[in-house]
């Protein structure tokens, strides 16, 4: 068997985001429903994904939509329902199971990282894990230590699995078409301050133009979000419209900056990095992951060794290495929040 | 021109929800059957479809707490 491709993978095209808005919410929701209807073999399960429809509604509508053989509600048991989706997976069907919060892979770890992401390699390729497992993160609403961890480096550590992490309601939709479609097991994490959510802080960049019919957004490929030529932040998920807002803010000073949303950690678009930063050789990232030993690091490895001698500015702003408090003040200042974000860009073009 | 109204989720003559967003801004275009608020009450999520294609207008900003029944946009 060769290991060469031979032929050269053509990325699927984005097509134009249209008139009609939705929440990141409803784009999710929009996109596992379009699968279910056009694959009999995908199915829901998880936590209150039933008639609750989700606590952050990524699953809205879907119970009335399909009835409780597609849309399974599970008992408090992430090990037995997420160990469920990975044997539904290798018999052939596509489960989209959704770990309540990205806080809680504590209990369900071997499951993830022990099956889901290496049943295809030890296999060598001869059994597929077609699965999607999504997982709420993030923090900014003062739930406390163990509901508000973005974790994502965490994952992305483990080899074996894709991992998407979308900010906005058109890559919420193409990234969750994408997952549910890729024969490799996917992560997916949703930022709870992305889905445009009533009772949650509303961000006007939770709610977008998307698409009617169903369409991929490739996994593997970042977005220039924003084009500049000073400096570059390289972020993703609610970050990206933090510095987005910043970018905004600073071009009436004339800071040009550029605004690199990753949309996927892994795999992670190198190249994306790579071009925007040998262009503005300036380089933040905007993390809202722990700091150390993790994505912001990597970001950073992979324009040094792209670029040696070439930076003028490297540096993160991510959660310090502590839990996130509960108490707002606290949680706020450990955060990656525009007031951060803007000061680094400043420090970042001043050196 | 047609009205949008808060639709009616209970017989509580007294209650109140809120607009929890407009998809579409004041003076927009919308079509026929395009989603264009989302409504609350008591943690009841609703969604508001137009009925006609028009021009919205916006009476009753998000986050406002409105009775239902009430005019909360126009369709001109």
């Amino acid at each position: 068997m060769s290991t060469a491709p031979t032929t050269q993978i053509q990325l699927p095209l984005e097509p134009e985001a249209g008139r009609r808005k939705l929440s990141t919410a409803k784009a999710m929701v929009e996109a596992i429903a379009q699968q279910m209807h056009t694959d009999e073999k995908v199915f829901v399960m998880g936590e209150d994904v039933g008639a609750y429809g989700g606590i952050f509604s990524s699953t809205t509508g879907l119970l009335d939509e399909f009835g409780p053989e597609r849309v399974i509600d599970t008992p408090i048991s992430e090990t037995a329902f997420i160990g469920l989706g990975i044997g539904a997976a290798v018999e052939g069907m596509r489960p989209v199971v959704e770990l309540m919060f990205a806080d809680f892979f504590g209990v369900c770890m071997d499951q993830i990282y022990n099956h889901m992401a290496k049943i295809h390699y030890e296999s060598g390729g001869n059994v597929r894990v077609p699965m999607v497992l999504m997982s709420a993160a993030g923090g900014g609403y003062s739930d406390g230590a163990q509901h508000s961890q973005c974790l994502w480096g965490t994952f992305a550590h483990l080899p074996g699995m894709k991992v998407v992490v979308p900010s906005n309601p058109y890559d919420a939709k193409g990234l969750m078409t994408a997952a549910i479609r890729s024969d490799d097991p996917v992560i997916y994490l949703f930022h709870k301050g992305i889905m445009g959510l009533g009772w949650m802080k509303k961000n006007p960049r939770s709610i977008g133009a998307v698409p009617t019919d169903a369409y991929e957004v490739p996994i593997g490929k970042a977005r220039v979000a924003r084009e500049g030529k000073d400096v570059s932040i390289v972020t993703l998920s609610l970050s990206v419209h933090h510095s987005l807002d910043v970018a905004e803010k600073l071009a009436s000073e004339g800071i040009d900056v550029e605004v690199i949303d990753l949309r996927t950690v892994v795999p992670l678009d190198r190249e994306a990095i790579v071009a925007s930063v040998g262009k503005t050789r300036r380089l933040v990232v905007v993390d809202e992951d722990y700091q150390s030993f993790g994505l912001s690091g990597e970001v950073i490895a992979t324009a040094a060794e792209a670029l040696p001698g070439g930076l003028k500015h490297v540096s993160r702003v991510a959660v310090p290495d502590v839990p996130i408090p509960y108490a707002r003040d606290l949680e706020y200042s450990v955060l990656p929040t525009p007031a951060r974000i803007e000061a680094a860009v400043r420090q970042a073009v001043a050196g | 021109m047609s009205q949008i109204l808060f639709p009616v989720m209970t017989e509580d003559a007294e209650a109140k929800g809120v607009v929890v967003t407009w998809f579409f801004e004041d003076g927009e275009q919308v079509e026929v059957g395009d989603l264009i608020a989302e409504i609350a009450m008591d943690k009841v999520d609703r969604e508001i479809k137009a009925e006609d294609a028009g021009v919205l207008r916006v009476l009753v900003p998000e986050e406002e707490a409105v009775m239902q029944g009430a005019v909360i946009g126009r369709i001109e």
